[in-house]
């Protein structure tokens, strides 16, 4: 495969946007592990996510010596990271369970699944990314047309209609849409299932539901950016020189108008994370979001808080944001030259 | 004083064509009327609701509609006419204390960002970038998660990142009006910077604000019922709408339906984001005059 060719500065911006990563990875890092710190006492929330709700002094202080918790936090946070120093039985820690350091892939173990929060999510993540997948497809094919065609068809029925759908489609809960599509096509009708996740059927009804609720918003963007590039003046000019409309309108409108959309579609995907999570556990999906909810956070019908389970999901939907930013970012610079050589990095 | 200046803004305003656009426009009378009604149903909760919202009635358990109950009761014989009338105060209350903690976070950082330039700009907006690319939501279920449930607990857990859009606007206009001449002029003869932004800055700012609050008002009723919905928000049997769903998630089907206690609060909800949605397009439409024609 020949080099990728890109435009003169690119090289030199995503190196730089990429050594940005190294600090953002840190400030990701000490968040997360900030989370089981802020919960008071590491040690209760372990024996707790064990079943021990009102454990004795003895059992904590026990435990916190087997986690090295009693440590400074640096120590702890070095040790969480990294996993040095590693345990010391002089001090009561045990090797057994003391961390291995995120770096090698270690988040701990859930007493409440019995397994290591890395198979878990290992298990999940695919799922949830499936489902981001198939959503995102669903929102850009949805918002392009809706807008594409009320901007064309501008004051007429189609533009009411489809801008008075994507309207509603911003103001419909997605969650309750949700229910009410497993209302409708799963229980009323029984035409698709609505729970679980076991083939190419299971992902439709999530798919379209968290889709649409990107679409709503996308159409709305796409249509006042197709209507802001059909006034400029090499609209114009091509319709003058006798341009079929046809041309005018996909390879020269369309192509400048998608820029816009195409970079709030990605500085919305944070969005889409936080929707994936309320239509997994509408949907009963068993990817990362119903894992933090429900495993973790210990609601919609999970038993008690897991904080180990907590961090992975947290950490893993950062490290999501993180990188869909470089993309919008790299995309951006791609189309914007001013950009590349300038300050921003 | 401060009465004075709005009175003058309100009379500016009212003598704007701004203003003469959005009170023709149908979505303005339209959102403002669910606005309107839905205020008065908040206020006049105890009159409107013909029953406790949260008093059970075992024996009307899990009823359709009926001259007894408007819209039917719950697992528990709630009223949930009752229930929907109380929910709105839920609602306007996180629309509108998530709206001012957000803007009393972001409207100082922006204006001070704009205002001060260089290394404080740098600072802040370096700040507001990673806070925008944050996933929102998961942050504030983190939040609930230690900090636990409820309304005010709620609204802070959603502010932690939704400040970050009015501090970029108000950068954005700060920096828009900074070069005028009249600032120029005011900083000759020595006005002081409270002063400037005070009395040229803020007012200056004041329609695109309001646009944005009219806009993240619907945000934060989807959010905050979203966050319920999941068990970690307003925790049944509190009254509110995303917790109603979250009960009413589980008799959709077999083996004990009763789909229409799901359909009501979700209707709720939709009519008066809907309203705001009207509201802020007509507010944006009319405050920018390229996009109207």
């Amino acid at each position: 495969m020949r080099f990728i060719r890109l435009p003169g500065g690119m090289y030199g911006f995503i190196i730089r946007r990429l050594l940005l990563l190294i600090p953002i990875f840190f400030a990701v890092s000490i968040l997360v592990f900030m989370l089981l710190q802020m919960t008071g006492d590491p040690a209760r929330q372990v024996l707790m996510a064990q079943g021990i709700l009102e454990p004795n002094p003895e059992q904590l202080e026990a435990v916190r010596h087997q986690y090295g918790y009693h440590r400074p936090i640096y120590i702890q946070y070095i040790r969480w990271l990294t996993g040095y120093p590693s345990a010391d039985p002089n001090q009561g820690e045990d090797p057994r369970v003391m961390t291995r350091g995120l770096l090698s892939g270690d988040l701990g173990y859930s007493h409440k699944f019995q397994r290591p929060v890395k198979d878990l999510m290992l298990e999940r993540v695919p799922n949830t990314l499936v489902l981001m997948g198939a959503a995102f497809m669903v929102s850009l094919a949805m918002g392009l047309l809706l807008g594409v065609i009320a901007a064309l068809r501008r004051k007429t029925w189609a533009d009411y209609t489809g801008m008075g759908v994507a309207l509603f489609g911003v103001s419909i809960p997605n969650f309750w849409q949700g229910m009410m599509a497993i209302l409708i096509f799963a229980i009323m009708l029984g035409w698709l299932p609505a729970e679980g996740y076991y083939g190419l059927k299971w992902l439709i009804l999530p798919a379209l539901t968290l889709g649409t609720a990107q679409a709503g918003s996308l159409a709305r963007m796409t249509r006042s950016s197709m209507l802001d590039v059909l006034r400029q003046d090499y609209i114009r000019t091509a319709r003058a020189k006798g341009l079929r409309e046809r041309a005018v309108v996909y390879t020269h409108a369309l192509k400048n108008a998608i820029i816009p959309v195409v970079t709030l579609l990605f500085l919305r995907l944070p969005y889409l994370f936080g929707g994936t999570v309320i239509i997994e556990i509408v949907f009963k999906w068993p990817g990362m979001g119903t894992l933090l909810v429900k495993g973790g956070m210990g609601a919609a019908g999970g038993m008690g808080k897991d904080w180990f389970i907590i961090q992975g999901g947290v950490l893993m939907f950062l490290v999501l944001a993180v990188l869909a930013n470089l993309l919008c970012d790299i995309a951006y610079a791609y189309l914007n030259p001013k950009i590349r050589y300038g300050e921003g990095g | 004083m401060l009465g004075n200046k709005i009175r003058d803004y309100l009379r500016g305003l009212r003598r704007s064509p701004a203003f003469r656009y959005f009170k023709r426009d149908i979505r303005a009378k339209v959102g403002f009327a669910i606005v309107l009604v839905v205020v008065f149903t908040a206020i006049f909760a105890s009159f409107v609701a013909p029953y406790d919202p949260i008093e059970p009635h075992y024996e009307d358990r899990l009823q359709g509609p009926s001259g007894k109950y408007l819209m039917g009761t719950d697992w528990a014989g709630r009223c949930l006419f009752s229930r929907i009338v109380y929910g709105t105060r839920y609602a306007l209350a996180v629309g509108f204390l998530l709206i001012a903690v957000q803007a009393s976070i972001g409207v100082p950082l922006g204006l001070l960002a704009g205002y001060k330039g260089g290394r404080v700009d740098n600072l802040v907006m370096r700040i507001v970038d990673a806070t925008l690319a944050m996933p929102g939501l998961i942050i504030a279920l983190a939040f609930v998660a230690l900090f636990g449930p409820g309304l005010y607990k709620v609204i802070i857990a959603l502010a932690i990142t939704g400040w970050a859009g009015y501090a970029r606007l108000m950068r954005g206009q700060t920096l828009a009006v900074k070069g005028e001449t009249y600032i120029e002029a005011a900083k000759a003869i020595g006005e002081k910077d409270r002063t400037i932004i005070s009395r040229y800055v803020l007012p200056n700012s004041i329609s695109p604000l309001i646009v944005l609050m009219t806009m993240t008002f619907p945000a934060a009723i989807l959010l905050a019922s979203a966050m319920s919905f999941l068990g970690l928000g307003v925790m049944p049997p509190e009254p509110e709408w995303g917790a109603m769903l979250n009960e009413s998630s589980r008799y959709l089907g077999d083996p004990m339906p009763a789909p229409l206690w799901s359909i009501f609060p979700g209707i709720a909800i939709i009519v008066l984001v809907l309203g705001f949605n009207f509201l802020g397009d007509a507010l944006r439409d009319a405050f920018d005059p390229r996009l109207r024609e």
